[in-house]
C-alpha cells in the first residue's frame, strides 16, 4: 500500500533527516546560541564540549554538515535560516530528527512558538518501507495552570499497522476542520493540509528556496566528550537503507 | 476491567473509556479473563437471561470469524498465542457492549428518542394513539399506558392543529402589501447572503480527559529522579523467553504521537505523567519520548514488541521504559519482564500512583 505525498523537500532525497523537522520562532544565530546556553547547562558537568559554528551554502551542503549519523546520544544539532521569522532544526540521530522534545522545551524556555512537522509517505510493503504520518505540533510559552504548553497538535499516522488521528489543542481559524469528520482515518490529515495550514503561519518547509537566504549561515551545535554509550556512525546512504527504503 | 466499570459506572462514560483506551491498546488487554470478568460473562449470557439482555457467548480463538482474524494479524500477529490474546480482548469488547447497551440509563436513553421520532410524524402520532386509546397498551413497547391520557393527547393535538391552520390562514401576507414578490429566475439578483458564521464541524469522539490535579504544584515521580540518578528504586528482573507476538513483530518503528494523551481514566496518573515529560524534556534534555505506544528501543532503533509502555524515552544513550500502576494493580510486574525481555538494555520503571 502505498502513498503518494508529492513535492517532499529535496524529494526526500535527505530522509530520514528532514522526515521530522523543528521550528522556532526566531533567528537563525539567536535559537542555535540559547539551545547551545541550555545544552550547556546539562552537558558540561559530564565533561562534554558544546561548540556552535557556523556553516555556509547550499541547503544540501548545510545538511552534510551534520554525518555522519549516529546512535545512542546526539552529538550535532543543525539550526537552518529561514526567508521567514522561522528557524529549521534537524539533528544527527540516524533514524531521523526528534524535534518533539527540543522544540517544545526551547518553546517554553524562550517564550516563544516552536514547532513540530511531520511528513513521512506510507510506503510500506512486508518489510521494506516506512509507516506514514502527517504531524503538526505548535508549542507556546508557558501557560499558567497548565503544564503541557502544547498550544496544538494534529496527526494521522499509521501506528505499527493501524491509521490513528490526534488532535488536541483549539483549533485555528485556517483549520479545514470539517475534514477532520473523513471517513478514511489518514485523509482527516493530509500533506497537503499541514502545507496549507503552514503557509498561514508563515512557513513553506518543503520548498528548498525557503532555507538559506543569501548571505546567511546555519549553525552547527557540535557536542564532544566521554559520551557513555557506544557510538555507531552511518552514512546517508546507510541510514536510509535501514529506514527509508 | 470490571473495577474500570464499576469505577465509572454511566454507560457512556465506559463507552468512552473503552474507545479512548482498551479499544486502541489491544496488546494490554490481551490477557485471560479475570474471575470477575468471568462471572460477569457467564451470568449474562446465560438461558435464563431474557434473550433481549442476553450477552452473546464468549469467543474462544477457533470461532474468531474472517475479519477478526485480519484485524487480529494486524494487530497482534499470527498464531496460537495471538488468536487467544485475540479472543479474550474481543470478550471483554463483549461485556463492555452488553454492559452499555443493556444499562437502564441506556434503555431509557433510546425509548426516549424512539417516543420523539414516533410521535414526529402525524400519521404515525395519530395511529398510535388510536392504539393506545383501544388497548390501553403502547404498539410497540407493549408498555402499559393510560387509555384516557391517549385521547387526551390526541384531541390536544388535534385542536392545536386546527387553530395554528386556522392562525396561519388568517396572517397569510396579501401580494403587493409591502412584502416582496418571489423572484422569478434572471429576473433580478437575490441580494448577497450575509456573512455566515461557518459552525465548526463536530470533533471526534474526545478521549475522556479527567481534571487534573492543581499542576503547578505537581513534582516529578520520586521513582524516576531517584532511578535517573542511577538510584532506580524498582529491581530489574531477569531477562525472559519472549512473547511470540511480540517476536515476530515488524522491526518498522512508527512515528511518535503526541505525548499529551491520557494513559489511564485516573487523573492522578495522567496529570504525574505529564510532570514526569516535562521534567524529562525541560531539565534533562531527554529525547524519543513516547506515550502509550508500541515498544521501541534506544533512539527509535527497532519496534521490539505490540506492548504499550505507558512513557518510554532516552537520557544519556539509555532506553528506560517506565509504568504507572495503583497500589491495587497487579499487573505490573508481568509488564516489567515482557518489557525486559523485549529489550534487555532497557531499564524499568515502575511507579506506584496512590488511587483517589
Amino acid at each position: 500500500m502505498k502513498q503518494e505525498m508529492k513535492g517532499l523537500l529535496l524529494e526526500d532525497r535527505w530522509a530520514p533527516v528532514t522526515s521530522e523537522m523543528g521550528f522556532l520562532e526566531l533567528g537563525a544565530e539567536q535559537a542555535a546560541q540559547a539551545y547551545a546556553t541550555w545544552a550547556r547547562e546539562v552537558m558540561t558537568p559530564r565533561g562534554i564540549t558544546v561548540e556552535v559554528l557556523p556553516v555556509t551554502g547550499t541547503l544540501e551542503q548545510v545538511l552534510s554538515s551534520l554525518l555522519p549519523l549516529t546512535s545512542g546520544e546526539r552529538r550535532r544539532h543543525l539550526f537552518i535560516p529561514t526567508h521567514s521569522a522561522w528557524t529549521a532544526y534537524v539533528a544527527d540521530q540516524w533514524t531521523g530528527t526528534d524535534a518533539a522534545s527540543p522544540m517544545s522545551a526551547m518553546a517554553r524556555r524562550l517564550s516563544i512558538r516552536g514547532l513540530r512537522v511531520v511528513a513521512v509517505p506510507h510506503t510500506l510493503r512486508g518489510n521494506q518501507g516506512r509507516y506514514g504520518a502527517v504531524m503538526l505540533e505548535v508549542y507556546g510559552p508557558e501557560q499558567p495552570g497548565k503544564i503541557s504548553n502544547t498550544v496544538r497538535a494534529l496527526g494521522a499516522s499509521n501506528d505499527g499497522g493501524r491509521w490513528v488521528f490526534d488532535q488536541s489543542g483549539e483549533p485555528f481559524p485556517f483549520e479545514q476542520v470539517e475534514q477532520y469528520q473523513a471517513r478514511r482515518v489518514r485523509d482527516r490529515f493530509t500533506f497537503e493540509m499541514l502545507k496549507d495550514y503552514l503557509r498561514h503561519l508563515g512557513l513553506a518547509p518543503f520548498e528548498e528556496d525557503f532555507y538559506m537566504p543569501p548571505g546567511s549561515c546555519a549553525w552547527l551545535i557540535q557536542k564532544t566528550g566521554p559520551f557513555g554509550t557506544i557510538l555507531q556512525e552511518y552514512t546517508l546512504e546507510e541510514a536510509r537503507a535501514a529506514r527509508v527504503l | 476491567m470490571i473495577q474500570q466499570i464499576l469505577l465509572i459506572r454511566k454507560p457512556l462514560d465506559v463507552a468512552l473509556w473503552w474507545a479512548s483506551g482498551p479499544w486502541e491498546d489491544l496488546a494490554h488487554w490481551s490477557h485471560p479473563l479475570s474471575e470477575w470478568e468471568r462471572k460477569y460473562a457467564e451470568a449474562m449470557s446465560a438461558q435464563t437471561v431474557p434473550e433481549a439482555l442476553r450477552m452473546w457467548p464468549l469467543v474462544t480463538p477457533q470461532r474468531l470469524t474472517l475479519e477478526q482474524r485480519e484485524d487480529m494479524e494486524q494487530r497482534l500477529g499470527t498464531g496460537a498465542a495471538a488468536a487467544e490474546g485475540y479472543a479474550h480482548w474481543e470478550n471483554r469488547r463483549r461485556i463492555v457492549n452488553h454492559y452499555v447497551l443493556t444499562h437502564p440509563a441506556t434503555l431509557q436513553q433510546l425509548l426516549g428518542v424512539y417516543g420523539l421520532a414516533r410521535d414526529f410524524n402525524p400519521l404515525h402520532f395519530a395511529l398510535e394513539r388510536g392504539w393506545q386509546m383501544g388497548s390501553g397498551q403502547e404498539m410497540f413497547t407493549e408498555q402499559k399506558v393510560s387509555q384516557l391520557g391517549a385521547a387526551q393527547e390526541f384531541f390536544t393535538a388535534l385542536a392545536v392543529g386546527v387553530a395554528a391552520g386556522k392562525l396561519m390562514t388568517a396572517t397569510r401576507p396579501v401580494p403587493g402589501w409591502g412584502v416582496p414578490e418571489p423572484v422569478g429566475p434572471g429576473k433580478v439578483e437575490a441580494p448577497p447572503a450575509p456573512p455566515r458564521a461557518v459552525a465548526r464541524a463536530p470533533e471526534p469522539a474526545p478521549a475522556p480527559a479527567p481534571p487534573a490535579p492543581a499542576p503547578g504544584t505537581l513534582a516529578p515521580s520520586p521513582e524516576l529522579v531517584q532511578a535517573l540518578t542511577g538510584k532506580n528504586p524498582t529491581p530489574q528482573v531477569p531477562v525472559g523467553s519472549r512473547l511470540r507476538q511480540d517476536v515476530t513483530v515488524k522491526p518498522k518503528v512508527p512515528k511518535l504521537r503526541e505525548t499529551d494523551r491520557p494513559i489511564s481514566p485516573s487523573p492522578r496518573q495522567n496529570a504525574q505523567l505529564q510532570a514526569d515529560i516535562k521534567y524529562l524534556k525541560d531539565v534533562l534534555q531527554a529525547e524519543n519520548i513516547r506515550v502509550n505506544q508500541q515498544q521501541v528501543t534506544l533512539a527509535n532503533g527497532q519496534r521490539v514488541g505490540i506492548n504499550r509502555p505507558d512513557l518510554q524515552f532516552d537520557y544519556q544513550g539509555q532506553r528506560y521504559h517506565v509504568e504507572y500502576d495503583s497500589l491495587t494493580s497487579g499487573r505490573g510486574p508481568a509488564h516489567q519482564s515482557r518489557l525486559t525481555n523485549n529489550d534487555p538494555d532497557a531499564i524499568i520503571i515502575r511507579i506506584i500512583i496512590p488511587e483517589e
